[in-house]
């Protein structure tokens, strides 16, 4: 069964998505989807809160677009310089916590990738 | 602020539309869409009132009224004119505030019995009845376990007046979504 991603995990999954390119709400969440093929649920509307606060903090800017197939207008989210400059520094702080974990459970459920301590 | 809430409001049913269509395009009814589209968003209003309060807890007002509170409060129990204290002590509790702020949502609720408090120990120290206070102080300042509990109250309270109508028209929202998608 799919687990629902925790909220203090969305800002560095929204970060990712849009390290590939700006993007609007619903793009990022479709991407999320993608990305996690399923081994994650998250809730859309968690989405919002998350792009606010990063929004606040100055890592991510967005505007509004009008869109070329004349639909209603969007919000697309971009990464600002220090928003990839933060990306980069949560993304090597997960890989060590991944890491970490991954040497802890050693062979526990005969699937280990690291060798244990 | 009405501004900025019509926005939120306007990217979260773009969001909606767009997440029905693609139910729809995987073949459900849009009906099952709506449905499906709701319940991956979950609760709209929740969401929405995340938002709002995100907003007002980070306004420049609500960061004075913190900074104000903590640094009245502090000098009003080692001082002997704490409401001037206080304005000058301000100037370090305005960065307090908003580092405290960042640090846990919850905590403005918890500095809005401390400013109550605050408040009260100016006027009463300046009407010259300072010794009336002290019990003031002193239950506001018990009143904090309780913080919690009023932050809840006071959300409910706010978003009754706020969300009178949102019920009617997230219902007639639904029911627009299904009929442009019908045909």
């Amino acid at each position: 069964m799919a687990r629902e991603l925790p909220r203090n995990d969305i800002p560095i999954f929204i970060l990712a998505v849009l390290e590939a390119g700006d993007a609007h709400g619903y793009a990022i969440a479709r991407e999320i989807d993608r990305r996690c093929d399923g081994g994650v649920v998250l809730r859309d509307g968690a989405l919002y809160p998350a792009l606010r606060a990063l929004e606040d903090d100055g890592l991510v800017a967005s505007e509004w677009q009008t869109a070329d197939s004349g639909g209603p207008p969007r919000r697309v989210y971009r990464l600002t310089d220090e928003g990839k400059l933060e990306a980069a520094r949560r993304a090597a702080l997960w890989r060590g916590y991944a890491k970490n974990v991954e040497r802890i459970l050693g062979n526990l459920g005969g699937a280990s990738h690291e060798p244990a301590l | 602020m009405n501004q900025r809430f019509d926005e939120d409001r306007a990217e979260l049913e773009a969001h909606l539309a767009e997440r029905v269509r693609a139910y729809v395009e995987l073949g459900e009814t849009p009906e099952q869409a709506a449905l499906s589209a709701y319940e991956k968003f979950g609760d709209i209003r929740s969401e929405l009132r995340k938002l709002l309060w995100r907003r007002r807890l980070r306004s420049p007002f609500a960061t004075a009224c913190v900074g104000f509170a903590v640094s009245a409060t502090m000098m009003s129990l080692v001082s002997e004119s704490p409401f001037q204290m206080a304005l000058v002590f301000n100037l370090l509790g305005f960065p307090a505030g908003r580092w405290l702020r960042k640090q846990k949502k919850q905590v403005s609720f918890f500095l809005l019995g401390i400013f109550l408090s605050a408040i009260l120990h100016s006027l009463l120290y300046l009407c010259g009845k300072i010794s009336i206070s002290i019990p003031i102080i002193v239950f506001f300042h018990l009143m904090i376990p309780y913080a919690s509990w009023f932050g809840t109250w006071t959300k409910e309270w706010e978003s009754s007046l706020l969300w009178k109508n949102w019920i009617e028209r997230e219902e007639g929202m639904r029911y627009e979504i299904a009929k442009r998608l019908r045909y």
